[in-house]
């Protein structure tokens, strides 16, 4: 498979969701808990790259608005559902949108890493009472689309030293990059990325360390881990609270001392200073999940950054405990 | 001295703040904290208020906002401490530099609106032009605070290593680091303060 072809299959990557809507929402624009027919629940695909402000859209033309007006209820009273009201719970979690929909998925659901997680994934939708101390306040395609560019320029800065790519990029070439990931075109967001994000020999990691810069090999790979704190005490049936959640970011080197390429594992001891090898535990207790892949921890990080990143060119890697 | 001004490692930066919090401890609300991965970062906490014309402002300006505002609260905030705003310096391991996160805590609770902040604490309209002007939603953004893990608005830091290699000059007298350290935090808050209503006081002798 060519890496282009690779890159498009994360792309490609879908979570079936299911969605219900809140009954006390319901009871409110309806006047009962029940919705009508056909609407009591809505299913769709979310990408797995994409982010929830930017399906929201489509829930509210597909499904609530014409349950409203099926249901004969009027934009008067109050009774108007806003896109900026509108949030997702898991479980009695609010969902991060700024958080892309695999990871949260990745965090929040049992059994990813091996055995059979939930699919459809069920997830219930809100459109009034939006907790605004554990969310972003008003969610909107315009503030997600800011939000994209910071964390784009920010993988800049930590890949070249520099946000110099992406702010040299032709305004209209920005826009593309924004559009593309707004309606899932791979073709527009690709053709930006690959100016952002040269394509390199992988094997020149190790052949030329002493010249990187010409080989355009990044200086460092944006990457996060997200891990349950007090994981060690935590078991597979515990339920994951994504406020408990440890997020680690650290700009990571390509190579380790000796010019070895850097490997997940590395990483990980990297970012969380491990620097006895009594402090290994994590490689036989935990799995390290990207893309929803379970990822063996002796991968090399230049590999996975050009094949697993996410839109925002960083990786977001999810620890979890599997004993 | 840093060794590589105007960049730092972690362990600079604490050392950064330390000396901030010895240096400012007497005359500003400013403590350094701990995070659960023991990480440190500095909070100075400062209170809130609105002059006269500014809710005169609201009150003619923003009819929408209103309906939900109740309107004898505005009057009696008017020369009174109205809340809290809570600065945060925080170390970015990407950036490599420190990131300035603001919160403000109004009568009406976690004040979540960039450009409401914007109004709240910045003055000057010079100041307030330039941080409009920045592409992408301005100089205020919103995300996670990196120790935190909760929503915060940040000052986005893309400029910050220009604007400290531009203006501020590392010491080289030979006493090396303690001074660079010593007046980093101080030179950074210089130029990246009045974008957030953080102004520092002179320091008693």
């Amino acid at each position: 498979m060519s890496q282009r072809a690779a890159i498009q299959k994360v792309w490609d990557g879908m979570i079936p969701i299911e969605l219900q809507l809140a009954a006390a929402d319901a009871i409110e624009l309806l006047a009962s808990a029940v919705l009508p027919d056909p609407f009591q629940t809505f299913y769709m695909l979310i990408p797995r790259i994409n982010y929830l402000p930017f399906i929201t859209g489509r829930v509210k033309e597909q499904w609530l608005d014409p349950m409203l007006a099926l249901s004969g209820v009027r934009a008067v009273d109050g009774m108007t559902i806003n896109e900026s009201d509108i949030w997702f719970e898991y479980n009695g979690q609010p969902l991060r949108w700024h958080y892309p929909a695999g990871l949260l998925y990745d965090m929040l659901v049992s059994n990813v890493a091996h055995g059979e997680p939930e699919l459809p994934w069920s997830l219930t939708l809100h459109v009034r009472k939006f907790p605004v101390r554990k969310l972003i306040p008003q969610p909107s395609t315009q503030q997600m689309r800011d939000m994209f560019m910071a964390m784009i320029k920010e993988a800049d800065f930590i890949r070249n030293g520099s946000t110099k790519r992406v702010m040299d990029l032709a305004k209209s070439d920005q826009m593309q990059l924004l559009d593309g990931l707004e309606v899932h075109s791979f073709e527009k967001y690709y053709a930006i990325h690959s100016i952002i994000v040269p394509l390199h020999d992988a094997k020149a990691v190790v052949v030329s360390s002493g010249s990187k810069a010409r080989s355009g090999l990044p200086k460092a790979i944006p990457l996060k881990f997200y891990m349950l704190s007090g994981q060690e005490d935590a078991n597979e049936s515990t339920q994951p609270d994504i406020s408990q959640f440890h997020v680690s970011q650290l700009p990571v080197p390509l190579t380790k001392e000796g010019s070895e390429p850097m490997t997940v594992a590395d990483a990980f001891r990297l970012s969380y200073e491990i620097t006895d090898t009594s402090g290994n535990a994590f490689i036989t207790n935990c799995a390290c999940l990207c893309q929803g892949i379970t990822i063996p921890w002796e991968t090399p990080i230049t590999w996975l950054t050009d094949n697993l990143f996410y839109a925002d060119c960083f990786l977001h890697l999810v620890v979890v405990n599997i004993k | 001295m840093a060794s590589d001004f105007p960049y730092l490692t972690r362990s600079e930066f604490g050392n950064c703040i330390e000396w901030f919090e010895q240096v400012y401890g007497a005359v500003l609300e400013v403590k350094v904290r701990t995070s659960r991965g023991s990480h440190t970062y500095l909070q100075i906490s400062k209170p809130l208020f609105l002059a006269p014309n500014d809710s005169d402002d609201a009150v003619d300006s923003d009819i929408e906002d209103l309906e939900d505002t109740d309107p004898t609260q505005l009057d009696t905030c008017s020369a009174m401490e109205c809340g809290l705003i809570e600065y945060h310096v925080v170390y970015s391991a990407s950036w490599r530099v420190p990131v300035l996160y603001v919160r403000v805590h109004a009568s009406t609770g976690v004040v979540m609106d960039c450009r409401q902040v914007a109004d709240m604490l910045v003055a000057d309209s010079k100041v307030r032009g330039a941080m409009d002007a920045v592409e992408f939603g301005g100089a205020l953004g919103i995300q996670d605070h990196p120790e935190l893990n909760e929503p915060f608005m940040y000052l986005h830091p893309c400029h910050t290593a220009t604007l400290l290699r531009a203006v501020v000059v590392p010491a080289r007298d030979g006493r090396g680091a303690e001074i660079g350290q010593r007046n980093y935090i101080s030179a950074w808050l210089s130029l990246t303060g009045a974008a957030v209503g953080l102004s520092l006081p002179s320091i008693p002798h």
